[in-house]
């Protein structure tokens, strides 16, 4: 999708016209000082490097796969001639290969350009700072890293901000603090690329030659990371395939699932899950009454339906989800089932699981519930169960949630 | 290598059995790491435990199962710059956090396992060097090469065992699926080394093993992600059959117990692991469609309407609809829709037939026809296996296709049925022998015990000269020679009865490794303490005994019934090849090497023996009864009665013990040869020799003539062979006579021996052949030993020659005695009619020391 550049807030514009300027005024700078032809290497081997499409982050946000590419040349190169390299390379392959928007390039060119400065000089100023060897390189590399990365992200933390009118702050600690395995991953090939330039000493061509086989690397790693897309699509299909399963088996089941998994995450987020976490939540919401289907029959009516989920959702490399599912009928005051677990004692995943489908069931008006109520009813019906059957922490947390996801109108 | 997927409890128990072979290995490595570590190695074996405690959660996925665990890449570092001690106990400190996060199943023998590979790739790294290369990065290449080496025969091994695939094909597609990463590894390790080549300072080497580790982790990063989402995927798969097998209470777990035996089912098919997993898929979610059929028409006891048939099929398109619903599993679509067709046409819901329904699909009707028939349904009970590959059978070609069905015969252990040979291909048949060394679970229970036995020779040249160097005593040789064979009859019977009770191959390969261990430890015991040692070989023959009577009851699920007389014979060709060879062959080493370098030859003809009989490709417990186990007193009462209530058992047992009275003529000879026939101690040896060649040559020639000569009659022609010989030697004693005994003894010693053993083996049912075989050593041990003591008095009273002569008359009397009483039961009923059930053994025999 095109946009139009003036279509932008003002002070959009200007920010993005300002750091366009501030990238030509220290590339003017840089011209002079620098190694032109090592620049010019850096510029085709960026430009280059656009030919692969980012791909989104496992972790969260879009990833380019460049980022890497950036803290390797930082590492090796000096920070004038990775200014030029970087901020040239990219805006020429963005224009050619990905067919960016002029703004778009631009911008792109001094959001890296101009970290990559910045993190190149951090770097070798405490590289010599330290006695040479491997741990000064590991040092430099790691504040190549983490300068690149704070300094690129607070910038696109600036745009994004600014263009859908997210608060600032938070939004940047977010991205820059969510994302750090990532972030530092990047560094250990560098390092080595840095040690085997330093200790050959093979010249300009060899360092580019290094340059650019860190570069093929990168086909690679994306190859992976579409992969890893794929395999999250089709275990999204298959839980839907199953819900679908557990619909025929009890109509409602279904959107019943759907809602209690959104506001179970919510609720999770806000009682600061790991991602972790919050992902075994959503599926053990969605899948949690799959223990249903083996009541069809009084056959297992001696085993509690959610120990029966608990137990078909251990399958999952993730122990949480048969955990949550299986403790989402315990009680805090300990008159639960199937294991009468009490308090804390229970997985937090659980207690939130626990309010959330009492929730839903009664606005929906499934079993045991006779008919649907109104927010504030469900809300009440809550507050009653508060410190008997539910959490009363989970409760408070939830209910803002609830008024803000579930408020007024009416969804069911 | 951790399979992915579900995974089947009867795994537990092959594990056992790896878990013993890698945790003594493992144990040995530890504790010798743990005597030679030094205070310097400490920050490093910190460093190692940290990091490979941090890898050890981020395994590389390999598509579609299995995965390679990183803890090389620290280990390989730690071991060339710090020392092997380091890399070993960090390794084993670092698998403690893990037992906390991880079950400890599959983690323990895949660690214990690494640090086997990694002791073994210090032992290489410490011995070869690359010319050209600095020292440490030269380490690092060679371990990480061995390392690879190791990982790949051990995982290769492993998955054998665990999945069934054999071991070539398991090879095959682990070097396909890993090699590549091994070789990233190897490169990541050697570089990462070679960046403080020149460095001295300490802490620029500790953090090498983090530096290898960290860029590993972010080559492989997206790759580890994609797996872990790879087996949530797997697991939503088998929740969405589970979600069906809970409808229908009588299925309950029937998709995952079906895709399992798919996937080995397709593998034997000769499927590559993509499409084996294809099959698996598919398998899983054959029946999905029932979710859509209302539960009380699936759990109906009584027979469908025709309407309710008809719902009952709608539902394959329904599972139709779910799996494309999910685009990955695409590709299984096609197999799910035709899984109820049937070859001959006359499936649902298409009517597809022969080719034109895909082979995944006719494997999957095939194993879920079995998986229903020997499970509990409402209208009937379950029926064994074996019954079920039956029934199957009688549909092969209609219903089924009968590739498949041999193949499901093959997964699951069943024996063949034995074949009527068509006469049409009669003629062009080749030697029954080499038909049987072209069968790979023959020829590797073949080799292994050939060279276990080789090695056994070589090993009693060099204990007996050993201990008489250095006791300078002929009694200690003789306290020797006792040690190590008492326990063949006193402990008979036991092993006999345990072995019909437990996996064989298990057994065979733990008592390989268990003597392999004890024969490697003796060298430094028997100079420090002989009794020490005396007990070492009295543990040693315990393991021989066991290990014996379990190669028997192996054999019948190996060797088809009409092969056994000619496995029995080339068993004891290769014994007396062995014989003549390794007596040789160990006074050469001895001269050549000394006595400890034997001793570790014959410990690694032990291992090399284990590590064949496992890679025999047969099921785990095959040809154990199904029976609850009842004590073992019982079970030896069973196998004695056995023997004596059945005709044919009873008179080959009074003919043992007839017949092999004669082998106490062993007692006899010497002080006959030497003292009456005034032979040299070298013309003795060549009397022996010649009887060495009598025993070859005749067990050559059974090997080459089939199965003919294998019936009662000739037991006894055979008996009375040897007790002519007997005669002989009593009646003439005489140099030229001697030799024409020895011979002749030879011929019938042997050749009475194989076809004793064979018709006795023949006619017994699996379950009871260890007894079998193990009273049968009994009644033999028994009957020599009345034979040496009476007879042996009577030598000291009258001579050696009235004695042997005696000897040979008596025996040669009750052979004949035996066949004209007992013997006419045999001959009046033409032959037990043959179940198919009986077992087909036969092997080396005991008898034969």
């Amino acid at each position: 999708m095109r946009e139009s550049f003036h279509e932008f807030p003002l002070a959009l514009q200007n920010f993005l016209k300002g750091l366009c300027l501030a990238y030509a005024l220290t590339a003017a700078w840089a011209v002079p000082h620098s190694n032109l032809v090592a620049a010019a290497g850096l510029v085709v081997i960026f430009a280059a490097a656009a030919l692969i499409r980012p791909v989104p982050n496992p972790f969260g946000g879009i990833s380019d796969p460049g980022s890497g590419l950036i803290v390797a040349a930082a590492l090796l190169w000096q920070p004038q001639d990775v200014l030029l390299g970087v901020g040239i390379g990219t805006f020429v392959g963005q224009l050619i290969f990905r067919k960016y928007e002029l703004w778009r390039a631009l911008f792109n060119t001094a959001g890296w350009g101009l970290p990559a400065l910045l993190a190149g000089v951090a770097g070798h100023k405490a590289i010599s700072n330290m006695t040479p060897g491997l741990i000064a390189l590991i040092v430099g590399a790691v504040i190549v890293a983490t300068v690149y990365r704070v300094v690129n992200t607070s910038l696109f933390a600036v745009y994004r901000s600014q263009r859908w009118s997210w608060p600032l702050l938070p939004h940047m600690r977010r991205s820059i603090f969510s994302q750090w395995p990532s972030h530092l991953l990047a560094a250990p090939l560098a390092v080595v690329l840095a040690i085997i330039a330093s200790r050959t000493g093979w010249g300009i061509w060899s360092g580019l030659g290094l340059t650019a086989v860190y570069l093929i690397a990168l086909p690679v790693a994306r190859q992976e990371y579409a992969y890893y897309h794929r395999s999250r699509e089709m275990l999204d299909e298959t839980v839907e395939a199953v819900v679908r399963a557990l619909e025929g088996a009890d109509p409602g089941a279904r959107t019943h699932g759907d809602r209690v998994s959104e506001l179970a995450a919510e609720t999770g987020k806000q009682l600061s899950m790991s991602e972790h976490e919050l992902l075994a939540l959503r599926l053990a919401a969605r899948l949690h009454d799959v223990g249903i289907l083996a009541e069809i029959d009084d056959q297992n009516a001696e085993e509690h339906h959610a120990a029966v989920g608990g137990r078909v959702l251990a399958r999952f490399p993730e122990p949480l989800i048969g955990q949550f599912v299986r403790a989402h009928h315990e009680r805090w005051d300990g008159a639960g089932a199937p294991d009468g677990l009490r308090g804390e004692a229970i997985p937090l995943g659980a207690r939130i699981l626990a309010v959330a489908e009492i929730y839903d069931s009664a606005r929906a008006g499934l079993p045991p519930f006779d008919a649907p109520m109104t927010p504030q009813e469900a809300a009440r019906n809550l507050t009653t169960l508060q410190g008997t059957a539910l959490d009363p922490d989970v409760v408070d947390v939830f209910l803002k949630v609830a008024e803000r996801l579930d408020g007024g109108q009416d969804k069911i | 290598m951790i399979m992915t997927g579900l995974e089947s409890q009867e795994l537990h128990g092959r594990r056992t059995y790896l878990l013993a072979i890698f945790g003594s290995a493992a144990v040995i490595v530890l504790v010798a790491a743990i005597r030679s570590v030094t205070a310097a190695q400490l920050p490093a074996i910190v460093v190692a435990a940290i990091g490979a405690a941090i890898l050890d959660r981020f395994p590389i996925y390999l598509n579609p199962t299995g995965e390679i665990p990183l803890g090389g890449v620290i280990a390989i570092p730690t071991l060339v710059l710090f020392g092997w001690q380091a890399a070993v106990i960090g390794g084993t400190l670092a698998l403690l956090p893990a037992f906390l996060i991880r079950s400890p199943r599959n983690l323990l023998i895949l660690d214990l396992e690494g640090l086997t590979i990694l002791a073994g790739a210090a032992m290489v790294a410490s011995t070869f060097q690359i010319p050209g290369i600095s020292r440490e990065v030269g380490a690092a290449i060679v371990a990480a090469g061995a390392a690879t080496f190791l990982r790949t025969v051990f995982a290769a091994a492993r998955m054998h065992a665990e999945e069934n695939i054999s071991y070539p094909r398991a090879l095959r597609y682990l070097c396909a699926a890993t090699l590549f990463h091994h070789l990233v590894i190897l490169i990541v390790a050697a570089v990462a080394v070679w960046t403080v080549e020149s460095s001295t300072s300490i802490l620029d080497r500790l953090f090498v093993p983090f530096l290898a580790a960290a860029v590993t982790l972010q080559l492989y990063l997206p790759r580890i992600l994609r797996g872990e989402e790879q087996r949530r995927v797997l697991a939503a798969v088998s929740i969405l059959a589970a979600a069906v097998d809970a409808k229908d209470a009588y299925t309950a777990d029937h998709s995952a117990s079906v895709a399992q035996l798919c996937r080995r089912v397709a593998r034997v098919l000769g499927m590559n692991e993509p499409q084996a997993q294809q099959v698996y898929l598919g398998a899983l979610l054959h029946d999905v469609g029932k979710t859509v059929v209302p539960p009380e028409i699936l759990r109906k006891p009584a027979s469908l309407t025709d309407e309710e048939r008809r719902v009952v099929q709608t539902h394959v398109d329904a599972g139709v609809r779910i799996v494309q619903s999910i685009r990955g599993l695409a590709e299984a679509a096609p197999v799910v829709a035709a899984s109820h067709e049937r070859p001959d046409g006359r499936g649902y819901p298409r009517g597809l037939a022969g080719e034109a329904i895909p082979m995944a699909s006719r494997i999957i009707l095939a194993v879920d026809a079995y998986d229903a028939l020997t499970s509990n349904r409402t209208y009937r009970r379950a029926i064994s296996p074996a019954d079920a590959v039956k029934e199957l059978e009688a549909h092969a070609g209609t219903q089924f296709d009968p590739r498949i069905v041999a193949a499901i015969r093959d997964v699951t252990g069943v024996p063949r049925a034995a074949q009527a040979p068509s006469p049409a291909r009669a003629p062009r048949r080749p030697p029954a022998w080499t038909a049987l060394l072209r069968r790979p679970a023959f020829t590797l229970l073949w080799v292994g015990e050939m060279i276990s036995f080789v090695g056994d020779q070589i090993f009693f040249v060099a204990l007996t000269l050993w201990v008489l160097k250095l006791t300078g005593s002929v009694t200690m040789v003789a306290v020797t020679l006792v040690a190590a064979t008492v326990g063949q009859g006193l402990l008979g019977l036991l092993a006999g009865a345990m072995v019909d009770r437990t996996d064989r191959r298990g057994v065979i390969i733990a008592t390989d490794v268990g003597r392999a261990l004890v024969v490697a430890i003796l060298p430094f015991v028997l100079p420090r303490s002989l009794p020490l040692g005396f007990e070492l070989l009295v543990v040693m023959n315990i393991g021989t005994v066991f290990f014996r009577a379990a190669v028997f009851a192996l054999i019948p699920s190996i060797v088809p019934r009409a092969d056994l007389a000619t496995a029995n014979a080339l068993f004891q060709t290769t014994q007396r090849v062995a014989e003549i060879i390794g007596g040789v062959l160990g006074g050469l080493l001895i001269a050549a090497f000394g006595y400890a370098p034997v001793f570790y030859l014959d410990s690694a003809s032990f291992a090399a023996s284990a590590v064949c009989v496992a890679m025999i490709p047969i099921a785990w417990g095959a040809g154990l009864s199904t029976a609850p186990a009842r004590n073992l007193r019982a079970d030896i009462g069973e196998g004695l009665a056995y023997i004596w209530h059945t005709p044919l058992h009873r008179v080959m047992a009074w003919l043992a013990i007839a017949g092999y009275m004669t082998l106490a003529f062993d007692a006899l000879l010497s002080p006959m040869a030497i003292k009456t026939a005034g032979l040299t101690a070298v013309a003795y040896g060549v009397i022996n020799s010649v009887m060495g060649l009598g025993k070859m040559l005749t067990a050559v020639a059974l090997t080459g003539t089939g199965t003919r000569w294998a019936n009662v009659p000739f037991v006894v022609a055979m008996f009375l062979v040897t007790a002519f010989a007997v005669v002989l030697f009593g009646a003439a004693p005489l140099y030229p006579t001697l030799l024409a005994g020895a011979f002749l003894f030879g011929v019938g010693n042997i050749a009475s021996n194989i076809a004793n053993a064979t018709v006795s083996l023949g006619n017994v049912p699996s379950a009871l052949a260890g007894r079998l075989m193990a009273t049968r050593q009994a009644i033999i041990a028994v009957s020599t030993l009345a034979g040496m003591l009476v007879f042996g008095h009577l030598g000291d009273v009258y001579g050696p020659p009235v004695a042997l002569a005696a000897l040979g008359l008596t025996s040669g009397m009750g052979v004949a005695a035996v066949w004209f009483t007992a013997g006419r039961a045999l001959r009046e009923p033409k032959q037990a009619p043959s179940d198919p059930r009986m077992a087909i053994p036969a092997g080396p025999d005991p008898a034969m020391k």
